[in-house]
């Protein structure tokens, strides 16, 4: 059950990372910039927690997991707080 | 048509801006600076002009008018030089965006007030364009 | 290590939320309400998983909530399509003549 509810967690945050850079393709208004890479890094976060369980042992892949999750919501926290419009 | 009769001081009631142009200033013109900036340039089309020359005519800060520039090129209605750095003309993507500031020209200078308030009445941050970004077709 | 990116995780997640919370209260769009709270519960989350002594992913409480803070998203970018308004709320008018209701009815289609 796991993984398919990952699955479907990374489905979502790689829509949103879509979405959000293509707006930011069509505006160049930079906070859609930054959650895109945010989201772009929430759907790697989650797909390495479904590639984890097969592919990878256990304990390898999880800090690193977590070291791009932190990045990406700090690149989302980066943009809001730059946001100067 | 859009109404923008409440904050309309003694205008009469049934001022109207054409729909298309209230679309065109609520997506595009940010303030009234841009909007005078926008029509300084469209005033002499072969001109250039640098940021320092539009602060002084807008009687706008520097900083202001690069900002109001910046914007207008960024929404492909003003080129900036690539000769002179700073330095901007007015050139409008398409014939289609040209002949809306034409519109738009007109009917600034026929209903001031009304475009005013309309312009005022836009929030001060973009951010609500995140989340239109999520919207799936671009209305 | 772990347990310290967790918790910086967690906080990242919460202040995001409050920042969404901000834009919620400045643009009445209940987009970011979702959003806000998506991230809240996100952050409780990985909170959760610094507290367990067995952080564990495949247990069923963290992978459904995990799951309920993106279904927030997803109920967030579902309410935004299917709104109506291509126009601002702050546009429409106060109809005060027969005239101008007829045309403010019509500007409801939007």
């Amino acid at each position: 059950m796991a993984p398919l509810f990952y699955a479907l967690c990374t489905v979502t945050a790689a829509l949103c990372a879509w979405l959000l850079l293509r707006g930011y393709y069509r505006s160049r208004y930079k906070l859609l910039l930054w959650g895109g890479l945010c989201f772009v890094g929430l759907t790697v976060n989650n797909a390495l927690l479904v590639a984890d369980k097969q592919l990878f042992p256990e304990v390898d892949l999880y800090s690193w997991r977590l070291v791009v999750a932190l990045l990406a919501m700090l690149v989302l926290l980066y943009g809001i707080i730059w946001d100067k419009e | 048509m859009i109404f923008v009769s409440r904050e309309c001081s003694m205008t009469t009631i049934s001022t109207l801006i054409p729909e298309d142009v209230a679309q065109f200033i609520i997506e595009k013109i940010d303030s009234v600076a841009q909007m005078e900036a926008l029509l300084l340039l469209r005033e002499n089309p072969q001109q250039q002009w640098d940021v320092t020359a539009v602060a002084k005519r807008l009687y706008i800060d520097h900083e202001q008018a690069g900002k109001v520039l910046a914007r207008l090129a960024e929404e492909e209605l003003v080129v900036a030089e690539p000769s002179q750095s700073f330095a901007y003309r007015y050139q409008p993507g398409s014939l289609v965006l040209s002949q809306m500031v034409n519109r738009v020209a007109e009917i600034y200078s026929e209903q001031l007030v009304p475009v005013t308030n309309l312009i005022h009445s836009k929030p001060k941050s973009r951010v609500q364009e995140f989340a239109d970004a999520f919207k799936f077709r671009k209305d | 290590m772990q347990p310290a990116l967790l918790g910086a995780i967690a906080m990242a997640s919460l202040v995001a939320g409050l920042f969404f919370l901000r834009f919620w209260k400045d643009t009445k769009d209940r987009f970011f309400l979702f959003f806000s709270i998506s991230f809240f519960v996100e952050g409780l989350n990985r909170f959760a998983l610094a507290m367990v002594s067995d952080p564990n992913e495949d247990r069923p409480f963290f992978y459904f909530v995990r799951f309920l803070s993106f279904l927030l998203i997803v109920v967030a970018i579902v309410d935004k399509n299917m709104s109506r308004k291509t126009i601002r709320p702050n546009l429409r008018p106060a109809a005060s003549s027969p005239e101008q209701a007829e045309a403010a009815s019509e500007l409801r289609r939007f």
